[in-house]
């Protein structure tokens, strides 16, 4: 059964497009066929730009300190040493890690390796962010810190796919939204309006709960 | 200038405020009245001018102090243009695939080191038991053979004994270890896309670095037993590089197998573990009666441990033997890189 039919769209350079939807609708899939994980079964999918998903937790390795997983996830992209050793202070700096930087990750809490995540692939150089659930778990600071990180990037001329649970992140960073629901665009356009009709759905789909329950 | 914000021109998809009004039709939801559609649609875009406005002024007002800026800054771009069509079993272009291969050897060798130091840590003796282990195993199977040779031909053929046990360790990694990258590479592979005979190669690329300190350790050996030095030991870096391209092969074609065939999984180890037992590792080639011999020279690691034998022994390998040598090694590599290149696409979806 494919995770995505007739899905089609544009996102313009220097737009955030926040992609929301239910669990299983198919926003991950939508992710990693953009940036050449999953090929399609139909269609054609064409990336202008330098791209970098992230997925938190994804990736790294566990038995390694944060600076080591800096480097290898920069290496990854393309980046030399030299330029990973300039840009690795401002990494933890942003990530707000200090001294942790060189403790394994798997002594991290969430939150840290969420944070580490986020940084390293805004820091990356990507001319395409694609961006998945990292936004839900940090903390007000933090969430604002990001913002403001991806407002810059998106000044820049970057473009950002950002795929979140957190509604109201769509809605003061987006510039355009889109509802998946079952592998479809259910609706595309201004995310005030997205979110209001994904809410409007969720509500009308939780009252029905209700009533099968009752 | 936020209209100036035009699409990538690709042609591909609608025109996004058109999907609004197409929205509730594919939920089922209530119908709308075309005059609310229109008011809904002119409220949208309003804001959407709206918010790329502000994105704009961001542009002019947005420190310098940024650390990723692309070229220029004025929107241009690195000219990278990847196209994803559906997955088919052609082979990739190779040329381009292995300059992007070449381009990741420095991640390969540093995730290389990063596994193994991430191993030693959590042992006291750390990177020592990469050099124990063989030495253990020749210890054992040593003491094996000359119980049953009864006492035969004891001592001279201990650092051939040695030899074998740290090269056939380094030749097992890439039937385990590989076999099982791309399994074990999952999180990466879901996380980005690169040329996925990556995965294998940095395990082959561990192999080597955990290979490389018992060289000394073995020259010590050869030294120590007083074995002889002839000019065979020349071609010793021949027979390595060619081991290293028939691990690839095998490398790449386990590790698919794998994908496609989970069970393989299992059978690996008796695979390996056969492997072991018909190669000239722990016996000399002259207890081989010829009728054996010549079934188990189809077996693709014989001659070249057969040659390793020859050499350490201080002879030098018939060119027939080294010729079947080049020939597994080039065969392994081209059905590896058959079976892996046209089905990596494949790979996150079966992982």
């Amino acid at each position: 059964m494919p995770a995505l039919r007739d899905v089609s769209f544009t996102v313009p350079r220097g737009s955030v497009l926040g992609v929301v939807g239910r669990n299983g609708a198919g926003k991950s899939t939508l992710l990693r066929s953009i940036c050449g994980v999953l090929a399609p079964d139909e269609g054609r999918i064409v990336v202008r730009g330098r791209l970098n998903l992230l997925e938190p937790g994804l990736g790294m390795k566990q038995n390694l300190t944060g600076r080591e997983n800096i480097k290898l996830g920069g290496l990854a992209a393309g980046f030399s040493e030299d330029r990973l050793a300039a840009i690795t202070e401002e990494i933890t700096e942003f990530a707000q890690l200090d001294e942790f930087i060189d403790y394994p990750i798997r002594a991290y809490s969430m939150g840290m390796r969420m944070r580490l995540g986020v940084a390293v692939a805004a820091h990356l150089d990507p001319e395409i962010l694609l961006i998945d659930e990292a936004l839900t778990g940090g903390d007000a600071a933090f969430q604002a810190h990001i913002s403001q990180k991806m407002a810059d990037l998106c000044g820049e001329g970057r473009t950002i796919v950002l795929v979140t649970h957190g509604l109201s992140s769509v809605r003061t960073m987006a510039t355009e939204a889109i509802w998946l629901h079952q592998g479809q665009v259910a609706a595309h356009g201004d995310p005030e309006d997205v979110v209001a009709q994904y809410l409007r759905y969720s509500r009308l789909e939780s009252m029905s709960t209700e009533y099968d329950d009752g | 200038m936020a209209d100036d914000r035009t699409p990538n021109g690709n042609g591909l998809g609608r025109a996004p405020d058109t999907e609004l009004d197409e929205a509730p039709s594919v939920l089922g939801a209530a119908p709308t009245l075309p005059a609310e559609r229109k008011r809904r649609k002119r409220r949208a875009e309003r804001r959407r001018r709206r918010r790329v406005a502000e994105r704009s002024k961001q542009v002019e007002t947005a420190p310098p102090t940024s650390p990723a800026r692309l070229a220029g800054d004025d929107g241009d771009w690195s000219g990278e243009v990847q196209v994803f069509e559906p997955k088919t079993s052609a082979m990739p272009a190779l040329r381009p695939y292995a300059r992007s291969l070449w381009d990741r050897r420095q991640f390969m060798v540093e995730m290389a080191k990063a596994d193994l130091r991430g191993r030693r840590s959590s042992t006291v003796f750390g990177s020592v038991w990469g050099i124990l282990d063989p030495l253990f195993q020749a210890g054992i199977y040593y003491l094996l053979f000359t119980i049953i040779r009864e006492g035969a031909r004891p001592v001279d053929f201990l650092h051939v004994l040695i030899g074998g046990i740290f090269l056939f360790q380094l030749a097992l990694i890439a039937l385990n270890e590989a076999g099982q990258s791309i399994k074990g590479g999952k999180g990466l592979l879901l996380n980005s896309s690169f040329p996925r005979a990556m995965l294998p190669l940095t395990t082959l690329c561990k192999g080597v670095l955990k290979f490389l300190p018992t060289v000394g350790v073995y020259a010590m050996f050869h030294l120590l037993l007083g074995a002889p030095i002839g000019r065979g030991l020349l071609l010793l870096p021949v027979l390595f590089v060619l081991q290293l391209v028939l691990m690839a092969g095998i490398a790449l074609t386990v590790s698919t197998a794998v994908v496609f065939f989970p069970d393989a999984g299992n059978a690996i180890q008796y695979v390996g573990r056969i492997l072991f037992f018909t190669t000239p590792v722990i016996y000399p080639l002259d207890v081989i009666p010829p009728g054996i011999r010549a079934v188990l020279s189809w077996q693709p690691l014989f001659a070249l441990f057969a040659s390793y034998q020859e050499i350490l022994d201080g002879g030098v390998p018939d060119v027939s033997l080294m010729l079947q040598v080049l020939a597994w090694a080039i065969g392994f590599l081209f059905v590896g890189c058959q079976l892996f290149l046209r089905h990596e696409r494949e790979f996150a979806l079966r992982v």
